[in-house]
């Protein structure tokens, strides 16, 4: 994995607040990934539906203050493109 | 409970970027209850605004307090020192709160961060509805517990119209006809008769279209002597 990537875990990404994100991002993250557990695969059963439209939520406060909401990146485990080639790609 | 969303983020920002020192106070009451301007909310709206102000090269002291309920005196007391030393107050109260700040704080700019709303309830997880139009004469003892003040689009007190249609209302097929849902509990509760029982016009004078609306009683009341 790049250095220049933090990792912070959390139980799930659900448990998730806007706050959170968004602190993220006051604390100088230029991107925030959040990696999200295999369709239906979720130990919750709803979490990554959760996940998903809260992140919308967040993404459109980040479009309204012009960071975009294109900084919010969601990974979903098991994509075709590991997640380190990702994170790889984009701190270049 | 009242209900209450925030504003939009843009406009928050429009109202609050000419105040170097911003003091951001939620309420742990009703907007707590519908997810509007609770502690998680108000450190998101605050943590937006810092953002936004640093995209826009604004130098900003952002802080925040929470406030178990701003509409009691005793409650905004203590935050007469942080209010002091801000610019300006924004508030995640309903507009009672706003109000509330505003008139123990004459000078200090105070500022709403949501629209209030209603007064209402959840009805699922994400959704709350209207129920009550505080009309200051409740007659839900003769409709069934069903409010068509609130609930009827033209707060007939004789409906159905001739717009209910399949048990909707013609300003939308997703609201339920008020009178139509009336019909049917009172069909359930065998007391039908009162959709037919002769009923005197309902008294409007306690309803908010005679200026500000007051309730006193003495009862309760601190003497002065």
């Amino acid at each position: 994995m790049p250095e220049n990537v933090r990792f912070i875990r959390v139980l799930c990404p659900a448990r998730l607040e806007p706050a959170d994100i968004l602190n993220t991002f006051e604390n100088g993250a230029e991107r925030v990934f959040v990696t999200i557990c295999a369709e239906n695969y979720c130990h919750y059963k709803t979490g990554n539906g959760l996940t998903e439209r809260r992140l919308d939520y967040v993404r459109s406060i980040l479009d309204g203050i012009g960071i975009g909401g294109d900084k919010l990146v969601s990974y979903q485990i098991g994509q075709d493109t590991s997640l380190a080639e990702i994170l790889k790609e984009m701190s270049k | 409970m009242i209900v209450g969303s925030q504003k939009p983020i843009e406009e928050i920002i429009a109202m609050t970027c000419d105040y170097k020192r911003l003091l951001v106070i939620g309420c742990g009451a009703c907007v707590t209850v519908c997810f509007a301007g609770g502690e998680r909310e108000t450190e998101a709206l605050a943590s937006s605004l810092r953002l936004a102000m640093k995209q826009k090269k604004i130098k900003a002291e952002i802080e925040v307090e929470m406030n178990v309920r701003q509409c009691e005196w005793e409650f905004i007391e203590p935050l007469a020192d942080k209010v002091e030393a801000a610019d300006a107050v924004l508030s995640t109260a309903c507009g009672v709160g706003v109000q509330f700040l505003a008139e123990r704080f004459p000078e200090k700019r105070i500022l709403p961060a949501l629209n209030t709303s209603f007064m209402g309830g959840p009805t699922e997880q994400g959704v709350w509805l209207e129920n009550c139009g505080g009309c200051g004469n409740c007659i839900l003892a003769s409709t069934g517990g069903i409010c068509p003040i609130a609930r009827c689009a033209k707060t007939m007190l004789n409906g159905p119209c001739g717009g209910s249609q399949n048990g909707k209302c013609e300003v939308s097929k997703d609201i339920d006809c008020a009178w139509q849902l009336i019909y049917d509990r009172l069909k359930s509760q065998g007391l039908l008769q009162l959709m037919t029982d002769y009923t005197p016009p309902k008294d409007w004078t306690p309803a908010r279209d005679g200026g500000q609306r007051k309730i006193v009683r003495e009862d309760l009341k601190i003497p002065n002597d």
